[in-house]
């Protein structure tokens, strides 16, 4: 093989290898700390695991979570709570609502407690201990502030039935 | 004179190396002519030179035996201190009974060289040195200087095969960095991909429990998480007390959106005109964990608070 004179000058000129050697070496303590493949697959399995545990103990306490009510029978509950406290349940209309409600494969029928703002609010706390089945999901009131609806989530039983 | 004789134009062996010594003129090369091929020596020495005949008549000689010039290796042999040289004059016999040999001499800052023959000076221009205090150099503990004297296809041959000397050193290790750097990253694809087995279990084992979990979710109460319950009784407690607030005295729009969210909001309109700050809104204490207050033109009263 003959080298070009062009190339020879440049061989000779001796300062390209070690530039060329020091370039590669510099490339490849840029590019190694990105070889973290092990480490993020690490990271992956922590916070599975974590995860798993989480869900473990959802699991756990589910188990020993009392049996839902049928949801006709919360219904009613709620409906109870509602009139003693001089206020009116009403189904609400779920489409206008979807981002509201908390996405769980727990069977749900929907309300709005409507009535003078300190009346819904004390029915809201009568359904504190049984905020597992009657959740409060949204409150409001109306521009005179005369009147005041809780949307609450009940869940129950038997899906497929309307309130 | 009992001084041993130099022997030049002739195989020798220095070390275990055979060489050749060729007298060399130090440092005029004009006295050699065109042909004149510059041998290596020190950085600090003078310039010694060779011509390519002698160079080619010696290879014609022994063509393993290596050339070098007779003063070359003389100064990298240390015989002659060129670094800081004072006024000397060394001599070199290659026949000392006949008193033939060569001369070199630094004087004035300058060097010169030449040949003798039967005790005196060949040529005109030095005939007036005298070699009463001159030094006899022994050929004793003589070093191979770095490079021997190398014809211009030769010293082209050379250069090309230290190129590629050097060219394969550092591709060697390039390459050798390279396949550091990429069996580091199959070590680290095969950790990964044993590590990801593992996760493949673990993902499998959450996968169960949340089917287990949609299971009892149809059949138990969902449990609503502590922090959930906190937050939306912390929203209840605001919404509480800007009804009080609100009373008869003005109107709310009261939205504290998802009550299990993190932000809640209300609009109040009050008949004496907005209080300016969340503390006059609020008993003083209650205002911990606001957002703010922002009173409008029109007398409304933002509040903006999270849980």
């Amino acid at each position: 093989m003959t080298i070009q004179p062009h190339v020879l000058a440049v061989l000779n000129a001796r300062w390209w290898l070690p530039a060329f050697s020091i370039t590669a070496l510099l490339v490849c303590l840029a590019i190694t700390p990105n070889f973290d493949a092990k480490r993020q697959a690490a990271d992956h399995l922590a916070r599975l695991h974590a995860e798993k545990a989480a869900l473990a103990l959802d699991v756990a306490a589910l188990q020993e979570a009392p049996l839902l009510a049928p949801l006709r029978e919360s219904w009613r509950a709620l409906a109870l709570i509602a009139e003693t406290h001089g206020t009116r349940l009403s189904v609400t209309d779920d489409s206008k609502l979807q981002d509201v409600w908390p996405i769980t494969p727990t069977p749900a029928w929907h309300g709005a407690v409507t009535g003078a703002p300190l009346d819904v609010l004390a029915v809201v706390f009568a359904l504190r201990p049984r905020w597992n089945s009657f959740r409060p999901v949204r409150f409001h009131t109306d521009d005179k502030g005369q009147r005041a609806t809780v949307l609450i989530a009940v869940y129950g039983r038997e899906a497929g039935e309307t309130p | 004179m009992n001084a041993p004789s130099w022997v030049l134009n002739e195989p020798i062996s220095i070390g275990d190396v055979r060489v050749i010594l060729v007298p060399d003129v130090v440092p005029d090369p004009d006295q050699i002519g065109e042909d004149a091929l510059r041998l290596v020596t020190l950085d600090s020495a003078p310039s010694c030179w060779v011509s390519e005949q002698q160079v080619r008549d010696a290879r014609a000689l022994d063509p393993d035996a290596l050339v070098f010039g007779l003063w070359q290796t003389v100064i990298v042999s240390g015989l002659v201190a060129v670094k800081v040289p004072e006024p000397a004059t060394w001599i070199v016999w290659t026949d000392a009974k006949e008193k033939r040999g060569y001369w070199l001499r630094f004087e004035g800052a300058a060097w010169a060289c030449g040949s003798i023959s039967h005790g005196r000076i060949v040529g005109v221009a030095y005939a007036d040195i005298e070699f009463d205090d001159a030094t006899v150099l022994d050929p004793e503990k003589l070093q191979l200087p770095r490079s021997p004297a190398l014809l211009p296809e030769e010293a082209h041959r050379a250069s090309r095969a230290a190129n590629r000397r050097q060219l394969v050193r550092h591709g060697l290790a390039v390459m050798l960095v390279a396949a550091v750097i990429t069996g580091y990253w199959f070590w680290d694809q095969l950790s990964a991909d044993s590590v990801l087995a593992q996760a493949a279990d673990v993902q499998a084992e959450i996968t169960a429990l949340r089917r287990t979990q949609d299971l009892l979710l149809v059949k138990r109460e969902p449990l609503l998480a502590e922090h959930l319950q906190a937050r939306i009784e912390w929203h209840l407690r605001m919404v509480r007390r800007l009804v009080y607030l609100a009373g008869d005295d003005g109107a709310a729009d009261i939205t504290a959106l998802q009550l299990d969210g993190v932000n809640g909001k209300a609009e109040l309109s009050f008949l004496d005109g907005s209080p300016m700050t969340v503390e006059q809104v609020l008993e003083p204490g209650s205002a911990k964990g606001l957002g703010r207050a922002t009173p409008h033109a029109d007398g409304h009263l933002t509040i903006e608070w999270s849980s």
